[in-house]
């Protein structure tokens, strides 16, 4: 699915929904992570920033190069949103 | 026909982490026992499956050093294990820390603490075929070692085959989840000659994410991208852990699922190594060794007096039989997904591991330790891990020998 409109989005609203992602799918119910969380130290192994990364290109419809997956794009949920708003401006 | 007969107050089937601590623990309260054990070294999935990490040992908390879950046994076990060749101190792992390991030294550790408990005979290349029961009581176990078949008789007996095998053979109540809905098993194997250093966790998702597509693009066997790459304190060194997702089929008679997993898993690893050493970081890599068993995570287990809940362990619930304290989150390899899902408990929360869980519902002389102890599916996501079959394992070895004293 994407949004269509990509320079609209707002990073709060971009934050939110990468944590509503992570809180359904990887973190079951409990324990919700938040945007400002360290994704590693919340509890997040490899496959599971991934399955992030998977839903972001699925949902926003573009492809982050390997060159961009550095840990200040991909720390926290924030992090990923901020990205995502300054690719799609 | 049993060729020998021998007497023990405590008889514990299985040598996993949970057998182990069982077994000298009951040695070492003064009740005479035997470790019944079908590989030719103890630890189990430790070793045979070769985790690589212990997980289950330290509280749940987001900052700080790790703390010590349960004393005793298992922290016993953890700082022996750290001093070991090869091994190292505790690290971080989202909100707690595991302890890597090498399966050698967790087998060498496992002979120096069943050599050293007077009382205690361990039977290596032995495997359970039988038991002599009456109504409420198991009177002995049946087993064959490479030399011979031998009656163990016993007062109590402990099953800690990971697969409940002495409970199904005392015909007590067990539970095995469908294989569609079970947790997957997974092949470790180790890879030399990596360039860790260019592995942050940026380059992690990007290889990961490489294995995804070829997957998708027919270049690698299906199934072959479900991948984890675990630490290793020695340089130079991945552990991989291969989940064999898309096997649980319904399989012809003659195909036995744990064969299958096998066979598969060597394949599927094969595959994946012949990719990685197109990327750089691995263009040096081989594979220095495999796991001797698929890792199973879950197969039969008992239900016993109490079987824990999700939400026993979500909520941190304490029992007043409570014999050891688990903090490790519900997680969960299943079909259909990649990697796994997580439950953590809150920061500082633990839950107690009730005595009811670890023993049989009618069967009075019979306890069961480690994983194939008395819990949901899902609290079993949590109750599975090393550190907690050490700390119960202890429990029950004690209980054991209690029992077998007519206490
Ligand atoms: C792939 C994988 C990764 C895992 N990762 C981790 C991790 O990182 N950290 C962690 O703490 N936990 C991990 N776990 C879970 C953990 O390893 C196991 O749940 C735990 O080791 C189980 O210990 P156990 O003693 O209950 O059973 P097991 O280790 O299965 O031991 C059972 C023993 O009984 C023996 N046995 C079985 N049947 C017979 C018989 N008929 N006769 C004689 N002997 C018999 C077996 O050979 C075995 O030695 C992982 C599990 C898997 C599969």
């Amino acid at each position: 699915m994407s949004t269509g409109n990509l320079s609209r989005l707002d990073p709060e609203e971009v934050a939110r929904a990468v944590t509503d992602f992570i809180n359904t799918t990887i973190m079951a119910r409990t324990r919700p992570v938040r945007p400002d969380d360290d994704l590693e130290l919340a509890g997040l192994d490899s496959m599971a920033l991934l399955k992030v990364l998977l839903f972001i290109e699925a949902h926003y419809g573009f492809w982050m190069p390997d060159e961009d997956l550095v840990t200040d794009n991909i720390r926290t949920a924030r992090a990923f949103a901020a990205y995502i708003c300054r690719r799609s401006a | 026909m049993a060729s020998g007969s021998l007497s023990y107050d405590v008889v514990v089937v299985g040598g996993g982490a949970a057998g182990m601590a069982a077994a000298v623990t009951a040695a070492r309260t003064g009740a005479r026992t035997a470790l019944v054990e079908r590989y030719g070294f103890l630890g189990g999935m430790a070793t045979a499956g070769m985790v690589s990490t212990v997980c289950g040992l330290y509280l749940t908390s987001s900052a700080g050093p790790p703390e010590p879950l349960n004393e005793g046994f298992a922290n016993d076990v953890a700082r022996r294990l750290a001093a070991m060749p090869g091994c190292g101190a505790p690290i971080r792992r989202g909100r707690t820390h595991v302890l890597p390991y090498t399966p050698f030294a967790f087998a060498c550790l496992a002979d120096e603490l069943t050599m050293s408990a007077s009382g205690l005979d361990v039977y290596l290349h032995t495997i359970l075929t039988g038991l002599e029961s009456r109504p409420g009581r198991v009177e002995a176990v049946r087993v064959a070692t490479w030399e011979r078949v031998v009656e163990l008789a016993a007062r109590a007996v402990v099953d800690a085959s990971g697969d409940a095998a002495l409970a199904h053979l005392a015909g007590t109540a067990t539970a095995t989840t469908p294989l569609a809905e079970r947790q997957l098993p997974s092949l470790v194997f180790v890879l030399q000659h990596v360039d860790t250093a260019a592995l942050g966790s940026g380059p992690r998702v990007a290889l990961l994410r490489s294995l995804v597509t070829a997957e998708q693009e027919g270049r690698l066997p299906k199934g072959a991208a479900n991948l984890a790459l675990g630490p290793s304190p020695q340089p130079g060194e991945i552990v991989c852990k291969l989940t064999l997702s898309g096997i649980t089929e319904e399989l012809p008679p003659s195909r036995d699922f744990l064969t299958v997993a096998e066979q598969e898993g060597r394949k599927r690893a094969l595959a994946v190594t012949e990719f990685l050493k197109t990327l750089p970081a691995f263009s040096r890599a081989f594979v220095s060794h495999a796991a001797p068993q698929v890792g199973v995570r879950e197969s039969r287990r008992v239900i016993g007096r109490y079987q824990l809940t999700r939400d026993d362990v979500l909520t941190g619930r304490k029992f007043d039989d409570g014999v050891a304290r688990a903090s490790w989150p519900i997680e969960l390899w299943e079909e259909g997904r990649l990697g796994a899902t997580y439950e953590w408990l809150d920061d500082r929360a633990h839950y107690d591991i009730p005595l009811r869980c670890l023993q049989a519902r009618d069967v009075e002389n019979l306890f069961v330790a480690g994983r194939c102890m008395s819990a949901t599916h899902e609290a079993l996501g949590s109750a599975r891990v090393i550190g907690t079959c050490l700390a119960a394992g202890e429990a029950v070895g004690r209980a054991a020998a209690r029992c077998a004293e007519g206490r």
